[in-house]
């Protein structure tokens, strides 16, 4: 167990315990883990514990094998209220974690993904609309920072003119994938995208883009609706631009055991998806609420929860981190 | 939570709501009551989307087969900044540049004009190109103005042709033509080509 007692000097709310990091390691306790690092790349947090930052998590999982190459995954649901934007913040936080440099894109016009950071752009801010024109000069200057490694292109109303900018197929095609060729120049690893509920320019043109696209569902038959349209869509989208589709994965959320209309959808989603189906329901918990009110996400609040335990394994799920692990590995 | 960094840069929107006036429209539009422009506006939205429409479905190849073009002519450019005469070889370039985008304008099915195409590229790279031009004279001083000049022209010469070819797809990939290319608008674009290039 490391002695170092340097503190904790960054002002991160998201660094990751050597608690949290052995359920995906499969060590029996903290201390197994932290030989395997160098104290003076741990962090001493308040309460002793010991924090891990997001590089020595990177270093560690690379010698593992975890693959760091660039990805682009989308929230969409063409129905609102279905979890997209938890999903979006609570992946793009624990993927940092993980050491990916991850950026998240806000479509939406809504503009709840920058919200949760309270990162609301100004008036003479750039957002997507602004920037995707000229992303080479543009794109870093219009970043938010949430952590070192944890940025946002945030989102406002103007983001609406997209559906006249992009009224042109041939610019749907390029906008949002000349944005994240260009993030991935800059050295990201991940990019993730909230879109909004519907099916305009801003999530056509991220379908375009996307290696993955998640749907979020949950029970009620409007977000199931959505689901299908969405998949149909894709599918649709994909043949007209000649592009491969995306790897398509539908994400249960809201889910609640006490309740038997949830578990009937469950069912029913588990039959009707099952190829697309990941295999974690993420639970209902005032968790998110809790977190939304304090604008943050999940993983900024103390203490285990199920929402941080499902958000968790969706990302281990999603960029495959538990294939890289032997349970037990010491 | 604290605000680490603001954004770099700022902006200014000449629009902010669909809702808004489009400026631009309303300076050119002729008067709503002339049923000749409604009809005229209303041909030119037709025209816009079948365009659209075509380069939606083919516009991978279309693409492809425009980078040939562009690389193709950046080899002629590069050969010419080879002639050892001062100013014959901007001229030369200059002629090359304006055959690539007569080439690109054929391929997309755009009518091209001599006279608006040598305008066009001229307002495009008029600053790169005086700066070529002034290089070139080097050549006047033997041996070593020569080599050294010969050698930053065909590296320059071959970069403005890429970037000059460059702008003018993206501009017809997106539905444009000689008539609607607005070079003010397209210099950051071209700008960030040539340092792309470069």
């Amino acid at each position: 167990m490391p002695t170092d007692n340097r503190q904790l000097t960054t002002d991160s709310q998201h660094i990751l315990t050597a608690n949290e990091l052995i359920s995906l390691t499969g060590h029996q306790k903290a201390g197994d883990i932290l030989k395997s690092f160098d104290k003076k790349d741990l962090l001493k947090m308040p309460g002793g514990k010991w924090g891990i930052p997001a590089q020595t998590v990177k270093a560690y999982f690379s010698e593992r094998g975890v693959d760091y190459s660039f990805k682009v995954v989308a929230h969409i649901n063409l129905k609102g209220g279905t979890g997209k934007t938890t999903s979006t913040i609570s992946a793009a936080v624990r993927a940092m974690q993980y050491g990916f440099r991850t950026c998240i894109l806000d479509m939406d016009p809504q503009g709840n993904a920058s919200l949760a950071f309270d990162r609301i752009p100004e008036e003479d801010d750039p957002i997507f609309c602004d920037v995707w024109q000229n992303p080479a000069e543009m794109i870093m200057g219009s970043l938010r920072a949430i952590e070192e490694n944890l940025h946002i292109l945030p989102s406002s109303l103007e983001n609406s003119l997209l559906d006249v900018q992009l009224m042109n197929p041939a610019l749907q095609k390029h906008a949002v994938r000349g944005v994240c060729d260009e993030l991935k120049k800059k050295g990201f690893d991940l990019v993730i995208i909230d879109c909004p509920p519907s099916l305009g320019t801003a999530v056509i043109s991220t379908i375009c883009a996307a290696d993955v696209v998640v749907i979020p569902l949950c029970s009620d038959i409007f977000s199931m609706k959505g689901a299908k349209l969405t998949l149909s869509e894709i599918s649709s989208i994909c043949e007209a631009f000649h592009l491969e589709p995306p790897v398509t994965d539908i994400l249960y959320t809201k889910f609640d055991k006490r309740v038997k209309t949830s578990v009937n959808a469950l069912h029913q989603i588990s039959s009707e998806y099952q190829e697309f189906l990941i295999p974690v329901p993420i639970r209902t918990s005032a968790e998110f609420s809790k977190a939304i009110e304090k604008k943050k996400t999940v993983f900024a609040l103390k203490g285990k929860s199920s929402a941080k335990e499902d958000y968790d394994k969706y990302v281990r799920y999603l960029l495959k981190l538990d294939s890289n692990f032997k349970r037990g590995e010491k | 939570m604290t605000d680490i960094s603001a954004p770099g840069i700022k902006i200014r929107r000449a629009r902010k709501r669909l809702y808004d006036p489009i400026q631009e429209e309303s300076d050119v539009s002729a008067s709503p009551e002339d049923p000749a422009a409604d009809f005229h506006k209303e041909s030119e939205k037709t025209n816009d989307a079948e365009r659209a429409v075509q380069l939606f479905s083919d516009d991978k190849s279309k693409e492809a087969r425009a980078d040939e073009i562009i690389k193709n002519y950046v080899a002629w450019s590069a050969g010419a900044a080879l002639i050892p005469l001062p100013a014959i070889d901007m001229v030369a370039v200059t002629l090359i540049e304006l055959k690539m985008l007569k080439e690109l304008c054929d391929h997309y099915e755009i009518p091209f004009s001599e006279q608006i195409g040598k305008t066009l590229v001229a307002s495009l790279i008029g600053g790169f190109h005086a700066g070529a031009f002034s290089g070139s004279l080097l050549k006047l001083v033997p041996v070593f103005g020569l080599t050294v000049a010969t050698a930053s022209i065909v590296v320059l010469s071959g970069t403005l042709t890429y970037a000059v070819g460059k702008v003018f797809v993206q501009h017809f990939e997106t539905g444009g033509t000689l008539l609607n290319f607005d070079p003010s608008k397209m210099k950051a674009f071209f700008a960030g080509k040539y340092r792309d290039r470069t």
